[in-house]
């Protein structure tokens, strides 16, 4: 694995970032651009970092499916450890949503699932304590230098 | 908490072509969040062309759907998609995409999908897309088909 981040900067195992803005679509960027920073800090390579990129705002579309997310905060947990990189996106302060069809008549979370599926380890989504969390693991191809 | 401004969005229109544009991206100078977008119809060999150019995503998806809803009402069964200067492309786009094309082809007519960028195409393949759009790497080739 090549690591393509050669700032000073790194983050290393342990680590732990926070990241909470407004549940709005178009924040979602933020979480793009942030998750592309840190996995860069944490050692993944440019394909890895497109993929977690693409995940990680997928995660936020999902947190935001099943509930009314204008008056709700996302909040992105990211966590470094040697072997692998764990996101999760969580809900906070918002109601049930009404449906969770797309204007274009197709269940939102089918997409979502496959390119999740595809890109990383492990998901999965849950409802608890009032709040929708979904979460994503994505190990790393070598050891951490 | 980090505030939402769009930096630009204008719209123009003559006989044969628009363009709405919307910028985006994030300016640490300014606290703001600006995503390039834009959409261009024109008419190319008798047939709508819609270029996309950009991040589609869940924050400018619905204006990528207003544009090909638009097209297809004005009585273009078949419409050519231009996604080669895409840079970024989620699931609520290929949503976008999948109900453009069911209304595309309950006129019998199709939409025809233009991508090179490997990053967009990975997209494509792994929900399975490929086997259901006509996909080709450039728009000389739509017009070959």
């Amino acid at each position: 694995m090549t690591n393509e981040y050669v700032g000073t900067e790194v983050l290393e195992a342990g680590d732990h970032v926070q990241l909470t803005f407004p549940a709005r679509g178009d924040l979602v960027v933020l979480a793009r651009l942030v998750t592309s920073a840190i996995s860069a800090r944490a050692g993944f390579d440019i394909e890895d970092l497109e993929d977690l990129r693409l995940a990680v705002g997928e995660l936020c579309l999902l947190a935001m499916l099943d509930s009314d997310a204008r008056h709700g905060d996302l909040r992105l947990d990211f966590e470094v450890s040697p072997e692998a990189i764990d996101i999760s996106c969580t809900l906070i302060g918002a109601g049930p949503a009404l449906s969770t069809k797309t204007a274009d008549g197709v269940e939102a979370d089918q997409l979502s699932e496959q390119i999740l599926a595809a890109l990383v380890d492990e998901h999965g989504r849950k409802q608890e304590d009032g709040s929708a969390r979904a979460w994503l693991r994505k190990r790393r191809k070598g050891p951490l230098a | 908490m980090f505030r939402f401004l769009t930096i630009g969005n204008r719209a123009k229109a003559n006989s044969d072509c628009r363009r709405v544009c919307v910028s985006a991206g994030l300016s640490e100078r300014r606290g703001t969040v600006e995503q390039a977008f834009s959409i261009e119809k024109r008419i190319e060999g008798g047939r709508p062309v819609v270029v996309v150019e950009g991040e589609i995503d869940v924050a400018t998806a619905p204006q990528l759907r207003e544009c090909l809803h638009e097209v297809i009402a004005e009585g273009n069964a078949t419409v050519v998609l231009d996604l080669l200067p895409v840079t970024f492309l989620d699931s609520t786009a290929l949503g976008v995409l999948v109900g453009a094309l069911k209304r595309c082809r309950e006129l019998g007519g199709e939409l025809h999908v233009v991508v090179a960028d490997p990053r967009i195409m990975k997209i494509f393949e792994i929900t399975g897309l490929t086997n259901v759009f006509p996909i080709t790497d450039s728009l000389a080739a739509v017009g070959a088909a």
